[in-house]
């Protein structure tokens, strides 16, 4: 099965991004503060920092579901001003619509854009089967395990053949083994079908294996303190001498240490 | 033990006592006994005094009360799902509504009588008002029950207001929506029996209980009674079914 969609260059721009919310009294708050940054190219990066430090409300400034205080985003050099189905979200919980079955969520998105129901069924049956949901197609999501929901989540933003895929924190439910594998799978997803991914995680260890570069938050009001490249081979081993060094490094500028 | 039985305990009680006190007071006007009644139920064609069988007014209860019942819902969902989804409909609209709803339905007889006349119009006008504000507020609640997360995944994949709310806002509060009219229709089922106990009616479960009130026969007003149950009951059984065979998800979904 080759799945790969054609290479697509990609480029995703932050301009100086920030973000005030109202905090009800009249005062303002300041989330995030002049974060830039820019991925080139079918790139994991992922995003740390802090809780609070923004990167759920960076996250969705970049999917458009939020309109940032200053500065912009452009894909592509387009200005994001509302959500794009060029971007595939998955949330923290899965956001599967409980009343359709796993295939008529996946098949949502193509069918308001107008696909005939057979061509449909085909590409949702594709997505299905990549993330190894093919035989719980006509399942509805409150009948699958944790794992399978974002397995499901995943090819639902996969349908619509973005290129570039948002990812809030979408594992940290899963227990460990189940984490693990899925982990896998993405990175097995992302190599067959060329995205960028950006990935907001909490956890250090999920972000070295997965990322090319790293964007590391301060905390609140976040702006970007560090850009990581993290050039250990793949795949890639926990108990590898390398992977731990980085770890203590982004450990260490996450703790505020390391200028 | 059998909750079937369980449940058939209280009636047969209640069927017993009633057989028991009939027999004991001897007076068909005050209390008719249970062969009195049954003997009316089991008839159900047959002409009572020419006011039409027990099924043709019931029929024509049911028409009624679909009719009004069916205005009601074409108000008041799309009403519900632009207030749920609006603030500017929920401004606009919410004042006046909460100003009309603590009027009951039947006090809107004498004023619907000099609009429309006694007749269909009239009183599917006061059905309507008794089913209303129970489709509405469920719908608004409906709307209000449909996840944040799950109108913004459906906008990722480049919805527009139209395609979320039919695929998203709609699907996501009909459960409720469906609880609503099930309230609702069993208000309009009382509101059409009282409607048609007006002077001025001559069709009609409600006609029918007061025609033979004024003619002494009060078994066939109990049968009338029980014929009013009845149906009731079948109709609120329809809705819970259709619930369990659609709305399945919303009790499944956390
Ligand atoms: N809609 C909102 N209105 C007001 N304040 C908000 C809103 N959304 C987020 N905030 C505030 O912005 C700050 C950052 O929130 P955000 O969810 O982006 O953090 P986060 O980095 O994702 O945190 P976590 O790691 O715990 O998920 C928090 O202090 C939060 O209270
Ligand atoms: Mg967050």
């Amino acid at each position: 099965m080759v799945l790969l969609e054609g290479k697509r260059q990609m480029k995703l721009e932050l301009k100086g991004i920030g973000k005030e919310f109202d905090q009800g009294n009249g005062k303002q708050v300041s989330v995030l503060k002049d974060v830039s940054f820019q991925i080139d190219g079918e790139l994991i990066v992922g995003i740390l920092g802090p809780s609070g430090c923004g990167k759920t409300t960076l996250l969705r400034i970049i999917a458009g579901l939020e309109r940032p205080t200053s500065g912009e985003v452009l894909l592509d050099g387009e200005p994001i001003v509302k959500p794009s189905p060029r971007m595939g979200m998955i949330f923290q919980e899965h956001a599967l619509l409980p009343w359709l079955s796993v295939i008529e969520n996946v098949s949502l998105g193509l069918e308001m854009r107008g696909i005939p129901a057979r061509q449909r069924q085909e590409t949702a049956t594709k997505y299905l089967e990549l993330v190894g949901l093919q035989d719980c197609a006509s399942s509805r999501s409150y009948e699958l395990s944790g794992g399978m929901r974002q397995k499901a989540a995943v090819a639902r933003a996969l349908s619509l053949e973005p290129s570039l895929l948002l990812m809030d924190e979408p594992f940290s439910a899963l227990d460990p083994q189940t984490r693990a594998q899925i982990q896998a799978d993405i990175l097995r997803i992302q190599e067959k079908t060329a995205k960028a991914i950006v990935l907001v995680t909490h956890s250090v260890e999920e972000a070295l294996i997965l990322s090319d570069e790293l964007v590391i938050l301060s905390s609140r009001p976040g702006s970007v303190k560090e850009l990581i490249k993290v050039e250990i081979e793949r795949p890639r081993d926990r108990m590898n001498p390398q992977f731990l060094e980085m770890r203590e490094t982004v450990l260490a500028y996450l703790n505020g240490g390391k200028q | 033990m059998n909750r079937n039985l369980l449940k058939l305990l209280l009636p047969a009680a209640i069927i017993l006592i009633w057989e028991a006190v009939a027999l004991y007071l001897n007076n068909p006007f005050v209390l008719p006994d249970l062969r009195a009644v049954l003997s009316v139920l089991s008839s159900p064609t047959t002409d009572i005094m020419g006011s039409g069988s027990l099924l043709d007014n019931g029929k024509m209860s049911l028409f009624r009360v679909t009719l009004g019942f069916f205005i009601a819902s074409c108000l008041a969902i799309p009403l519900g799902l632009a207030m749920g989804r609006w603030e500017a409909a929920r401004d606009i609209a919410g004042g006046l509504l909460s100003a009309v709803r603590p009027i009951p339905p039947l006090a809107w007889v004498p004023l619907a009588m000099a609009w429309f006349k006694i007749g269909l119009a009239s009183m599917s006008f006061i059905i309507a008002f008794g089913a209303f504000f129970p489709v509405l507020l469920s719908t608004l609640a409906g709307v209000r029950s449909v996840k944040q997360s799950w109108l913004e995944a459906v906008s990722m994949m480049g919805a527009g207001e139209l395609n979320l709310i039919r695929k998203v806002i709609l699907p996501g509060s009909a459960p409720e929506i469906w609880t609503g009219m099930r309230v609702g229709f069993g208000i309009a089922w009382m509101c059409v029996v009282a409607a048609e106990m007006l002077p001025g009616t001559s069709s009609g479960l409600g006609y029918l209980i007061m025609y033979s009130y004024g003619w002494g026969q009060t078994q066939i007003v109990v049968a009338g009674m029980v014929a009013i149950g009845i149906i009731g009951i079948l109709i609120d059984q329809l809705f819970l079914i259709v619930e369990r065979r659609w709305f399945s998800w919303r009790a499944n979904d956390r």
